[in-house]
């Protein structure tokens, strides 16, 4: 006996509700959502900036700025890698950023040694120490850009 | 490792970093020696931060040693000591955060890994010694 479509429909969609309604209705299940995924593509998203605004850097007219600024470039595009994330392709950037100065780049780094550190405290132990390890990162930058 | 084991192991590496601080900063002119000043209170700070939370978890942290294996003759062997100091905690720190899933413990090794990557970097800079920061504090 073939099943009629409309039947189909009925039978597909009685395997699929309950798994919508699961999701919908009963929040009381985050369990099942890994905590560290949001997690690491935050810190995918903090490195990106940071990426950003020290290839701006490097636009700099002050030879100093660029200097001091390179190695720690350098730096973040090592953490994208140990967060499993590509940097930011140059080509993807639409408007030439404006070149920040180093207290902004100050400014930025101590937002996410913050926020970096915050994420630690939550994520499962393996990413703990990832973030942990960025965050003091970005805390020492401190020292090249003051 | 356990949390208690690694705190246990905090306190013994802080007793040691005080007992080089004490040592290193006489080595030191005026404004260094007033950094290794600061970073001996730190580590002190730290060292009791640590006990304190050994002590909750059901241990008894050690007492320093009497003496430690540390020869310092000259300014530069000074600055090498403290990245030493620095670099060896940090390693440290970095495991407590891994073991444990304690909201003040892990807390208690950010805020450690910050402090020591950020001294280690500063010592790096007196000394000379570039980059003065490394990607990965805490790892070898």
């Amino acid at each position: 006996m073939s099943v009629s479509p409309s039947r189909r429909r009925l039978l597909q969609a009685a395997l699929v509700c309950p798994v919508l309604a699961a999701c919908t209705d009963e929040p009381a299940q985050p369990a099942r959502i890994d905590p560290d995924v949001a997690l690491r593509a935050a810190a995918v998203a903090r490195e990106r900036a940071l990426v950003d605004a020290y290839r701006a850097a490097a636009g700099s007219s002050s030879s100093a700025v660029a200097a001091r600024t390179a190695g720690l470039a350098e730096e973040h595009e090592q953490h994208l890698a140990a967060l499993r994330a590509p940097s930011p392709s140059a080509s993807t950037s639409s408007a030439p950023a404006a070149v920040p100065t180093l207290t902004q780049l100050l400014v930025a780094e101590r937002a996410a040694a913050g926020a970096h550190a915050a994420a630690a405290v939550r994520a499962s132990r393996d990413l703990a120490t990832v973030l942990a390890s960025l965050a003091a990162s970005e805390a020492s930058h401190a020292v090249v850009l003051t | 490792m356990s949390p208690a084991d690694r705190l246990l192991s905090l306190v013994e590496a802080e007793h040691a970093a005080v007992y080089a601080y004490g040592v290193l900063g006489a080595r030191l002119d005026d404004t260094r020696r007033r950094a290794a000043l600061l970073a001996y209170d730190s580590h002190r700070a730290r060292r009791d931060q640590v006990a304190a939370a050994l002590r909750s978890a059901g241990g008894t942290p050690p007492p320093p040693l009497a003496a430690y294996d540390v020869t310092v003759t000259n300014p530069a062997e000074a600055l090498t000591l403290a990245v030493r100091v620095e670099e060896g905690l940090a390693l440290r720190w970095r495991d407590l955060v891994g073991d444990t899933d304690d909201v003040a413990l892990r807390q208690l090794g950010i805020a450690g890994l910050q402090e020591c990557a950020v001294r280690a970097a500063q010592w790096r800079r007196l000394a000379g010694i570039t980059p003065a920061t490394v990607a990965f504090p805490g790892t070898d």
